[in-house]
């Protein structure tokens, strides 16, 4: 199937639901996330009140500053990235400043025993990096059958000792291309995609992730 | 004026179903144009065109929500536009980016055996939506039917666009595998 046939399916679906979906965008929700901030910090107050010495031994293992969306959670400092793997998260290795991490797990976020996988996302006008960590028992190969299967250009190079795969998928008019690479290290696979002309680009975040193991 | 006003003014050939077509109707159909086209002009052609189209086929439909119906017509209207302006290497709005979301979930083949699966595919669509939570399906829609920047929809959600950004590659993902599972090679 091509794109333009699947955007063409996609309206074909029930009218009721594309309905339902733009009297969504009708009502602004913009304070929503606040609003959530703000009835949990109801809630917080009401649980102090109600029992202190419990609440204090509580807070510490608290993140305080997360949002919970579905099976999304924000992570809005460095404290809340803990380092693993040799000492390092390798997304750790990003500049935080100029990433959106998520982490995708019920439980704390700082215990990485929970983490399915976190997610990294850096957006400007000319481009943009999506970061995809997997934890657990993610394999790199079912991800390699992935990409082979939608990406057209790809090859296989090693790039510090770690076996990478890359693809490039032209895109059409505002963007040339989207690059893909997915490796395995320390028992994690990776996923990255960068929408960029500059195939380059793609380099330099696998160099940022990998090179410090030869560093360290 | 309510809807069934409108589709009954349509069907006694009252003119005065355009005007308040226009009325109730012309922003949001010319929305769905400009998100698809990011030309003014181009989409103000499609939203007249709408009009037309709506003019010549109620009667013999009778819409029950005339809202979508028109958006359905803008955004076919539009789509055709938008491959004629492609073929000329002219214009592009928000969706030669939606498209290019959506390349990741097929596999860009051609096969004149899958045409025939159309509908069959548009009601497997429809199942992954069903599957869904209502939020996700609205976020979902709201790219991939109306075409609505990233920008746009996190602002209307209440969302970070990184949050909406990888929300919505993880809805991707799940849509090939569910239509994979499901027998179609995507």
């Amino acid at each position: 199937m091509k794109k333009e046939q699947l955007f063409d399916l996609i309206g074909e679906i029930d009218e009721r639901k594309a309905e339902s979906a733009y009297r969504a965008v009708s009502t602004p929700k913009r304070t929503r996330i606040w609003v959530r901030r703000g009835v949990l910090a109801a809630c917080m107050c009401l649980l102090l009140a109600a029992a202190i010495p419990f609440a204090i031994a509580m807070i510490p293992n608290q993140a305080t500053d997360i949002f919970r969306e579905g099976n999304l959670i924000e992570i809005k400092c460095k404290e809340e990235l803990p380092a693993v793997y040799d000492g390092e998260l390798l997304a750790f290795r990003l500049d935080f400043d100029s990433y959106e991490f998520y982490y995708d797990a019920d439980g704390d976020a700082q215990n990485t025993d929970d983490w399915y996988s976190l997610l990294a996302h850096s957006q400007n006008k000319d481009n943009a990096v999506l970061l995809h960590c997997m934890f657990g028992d993610t394999t790199v190969e079912d991800w390699k059958v992935d990409m082979v299967f939608t990406k057209k250009a790809t090859k296989t190079e090693t790039l510090h000792g770690v076996e990478v795969q890359i693809a490039r998928m032209e895109l059409s008019l505002q963007y040339q291309y989207w690059h893909y690479a997915i490796f395995e290290y320390d028992d994690v696979v990776y996923d990255i995609r960068v929408r960029s002309n500059d195939p380059n680009d793609i380099y330099e975040i696998i160099n940022k992730l990998l090179v410090p193991q030869k560093t360290n | 004026m309510e809807d069934k006003e409108i589709v009954s003014l349509y069907w006694e050939r009252n003119e005065t179903a355009l005007s308040e077509t226009a009325l109730k109707y012309g922003n949001y159909c010319k929305s769905i144009a400009k998100n698809i086209l990011g030309n003014e002009e181009d989409a103000m052609e499609c939203v007249n065109d709408t009009y037309f189209k709506a003019w010549n086929s109620i009667p013999p439909h009778r819409p029950k929500i005339l809202s979508t119906y028109l958006g359905k017509i803008t955004r076919n209207l539009s789509f055709d536009r938008f491959r004629r302006n492609a073929a000329q290497k002219r214009g592009g709005g928000e969706l030669a980016l939606v498209l290019d979301e959506l390349a990741e979930c097929v596999s860009g083949k051609d096969s004149t055996e899958q045409a025939f699966e159309a509908k069959e595919l548009a009601q497997t669509i429809n199942a992954f939506l069903d599957s869904l939570s209502k939020e996700k399906c609205d976020l979902f829609l709201c790219r991939y039917w109306y075409a609505l920047p990233i920008a746009e929809i996190a602002g209307r959600f209440g969302m970070t666009q990184g949050h909406v950004s990888v929300t919505l590659n993880r809805l991707r993902k799940q849509l090939r595998t569910y239509l994979t599972e499901r027998g179609f090679e995507p």
